[in-house]
């Protein structure tokens, strides 16, 4: 069971200063063998309301070091963060997600779920470390990307994605990635945002040093929009996370910068998006996290976030606890 | 003269039984697995693939299955020293990789007896216990 708390200051908002309680995780395991089960239920506060979602239901087969086969509602094996960190905020240094990888419902860039089918494994290479990769095949997103497909595919088109992973010493991990999807098109005569059907294509590459203290994560993607026969429209950005660990305490630093395409992107410039006119997006993370019994975690953050010229500071004390 | 034989005799049997106790130093700690588990050695990176999710089945084919005892037991402190890693450090992360879905939840022990009894019973498993309880129903990996 995992969940959090906080207490946060703000400027440029309507309420200055708010409690919240918004997360909690019920997750569960089980395994026969080479069978193994995992389930998150996961309740949100949205609107002051309590939402219930299942965020993760997957059952994979072992059956070698090289092979293992899941299925059911997991996470994307996009980058590096999208599927070490889930909602359970506890492992996470920071107070929240980078931009980039919040979840679709939540300004996303990517599709952070991915219902359908997925492989992984890993091969020794010897003196030159290990080398693991993931594919994955699945529904992919919805017309309305903020959704994800959990029960009916919007499209017969579907999701493919290869994800390759260099580890040669303890702790260092280089990878990247290559995602491919359908947007499926918005009839302009049955919304008032009409949009054609995208081509999306991902790239990204990642670097993580995880080890005698250390914490450091290094993300970069570029995301290709385009309609068929339409120019691309192209999204890029990353971010740097960085911690050293001294006992209990971890301070740390996280700079990101999302990029949007001058004449705007179709998918996450759309009236209403929290990305409307907004060309860059700067976010600067300062905190110090304090993990006092592996299962409790204090994170006092300062936060500034820049759309362009627009700007707001926020102060925020999380409380993330999981048992 | 008797008399100093035994007392001499007296303190080496002291000294024994204090050199063979499970808190006596890291040399009397073992790494035990099934019998029917034909791995030959380990490395230390290997073994904290084992005890972190990064290694998922053993040679023979069956699925790594890693017992602890979660304190700060000599026996967690040794498996510590050996992959460099705290016991706390090794309990974060062996909990980060449980929700990640990368590692089966370990089998909780609370003593030597019971990784001795864990290694005899299931093939996959892997656990440290005080050398002592090494027996032909186990096998000891040695650590490279």
């Amino acid at each position: 069971m995992y969940g959090d708390t906080l207490f946060q200051v703000r400027n440029q908002a309507a309420t200055h200063a708010t409690f919240s309680a918004p997360h909690l995780d019920l997750f569960g395991t089980a395994d026969a063998d080479r069978v193994s089960f995992l389930a998150e239920v996961f309740f949100e506060a949205r609107d002051n309301e309590i939402a219930t979602d299942v965020e993760r239901m997957q059952v994979s087969y072992l059956f070698s070091n090289w092979l293992r086969l899941r299925m059911g509602r997991t996470h994307t094996a996009l980058g590096y963060y999208n599927d070490t960190y889930h909602h359970g905020n506890l492992f996470e240094l920071t107070t929240s997600r980078p931009f980039a990888n919040e979840f679709e419902d939540e300004g996303g860039l990517f599709g952070a779920h991915l219902v359908g089918f997925g492989a992984d494994g890993t091969f020794e290479l010897g003196a030159p470390g290990q080398l693991h990769y993931d594919l994955e095949v699945g529904n992919g997103r919805l017309a309305d990307t903020t959704g994800v497909a959990i029960e009916q595919a919007g499209k017969d088109a579907k999701l493919v994605n290869l994800r390759l992973r260099w580890l040669p010493v303890d702790g260092l991990i280089l990878g990247g990635n290559v995602l491919h999807d359908e947007i499926p098109g918005i009839d302009a005569s049955a919304s008032a945002i009409g949009r054609p059907q995208l081509d999306e294509l991902v790239g990204g590459v990642h670097a993580v040093y995880l080890d005698h203290g250390v914490h450091a994560l290094l993300e970069a993607y570029e995301i290709r929009h385009a309609a068929s026969g339409g120019r691309a429209r192209l999204t890029m950005g990353g971010f740097i996370e960085l911690g050293y660990s001294i006992g209990q305490f971890t301070p740390y630093i996280r700079p990101e910068l999302i990029h949007f395409p001058k004449h705007g992107d179709l998918v996450y410039q759309a009236d209403g998006s929290p990305y409307f006119g907004t060309t860059d997006l700067v976010d600067y993370r300062l905190g110090i996290n304090w993990q006092p019994v592996p299962q409790l975690a204090l994170k006092l953050e300062g936060q500034r976030t820049q759309h362009d010229s627009r700007h707001q500071e926020l102060a925020t004390l999380k409380v993330a606890f999981g048992f | 003269m008797p008399n100093s034989i035994s007392k001499y005799a007296h303190w080496l049997v002291i000294a024994t039984l204090l050199a063979s106790s499970p808190a006596a130093g890291a040399g009397n700690f073992v790494l035990l697995c099934n019998k029917a588990n034909p791995v030959t050695s380990l490395s230390k990176s290997d073994l904290k693939k084992v005890f972190t999710g990064g290694m998922k089945q053993w040679a023979s084919g069956a699925v790594v299955q890693v017992g602890l005892i979660t304190s700060d037991a000599p026996e967690t402190l040794e498996l510590g020293s050996l992959i460099g890693m705290t016991p706390r450090e090794l309990m974060q992360r062996i909990q980060e990789q449980v929700f990640k879905g990368e590692m089966k939840r370990p089998v909780v022990l609370r003593s030597s007896a019971d990784c001795a009894a864990f290694a005899r019973s299931s093939p996959g498993a892997v656990c440290v216990a005080s050398a002592q309880l090494a027996s032909p129903e186990t096998r000891v990996i040695p650590i490279q």
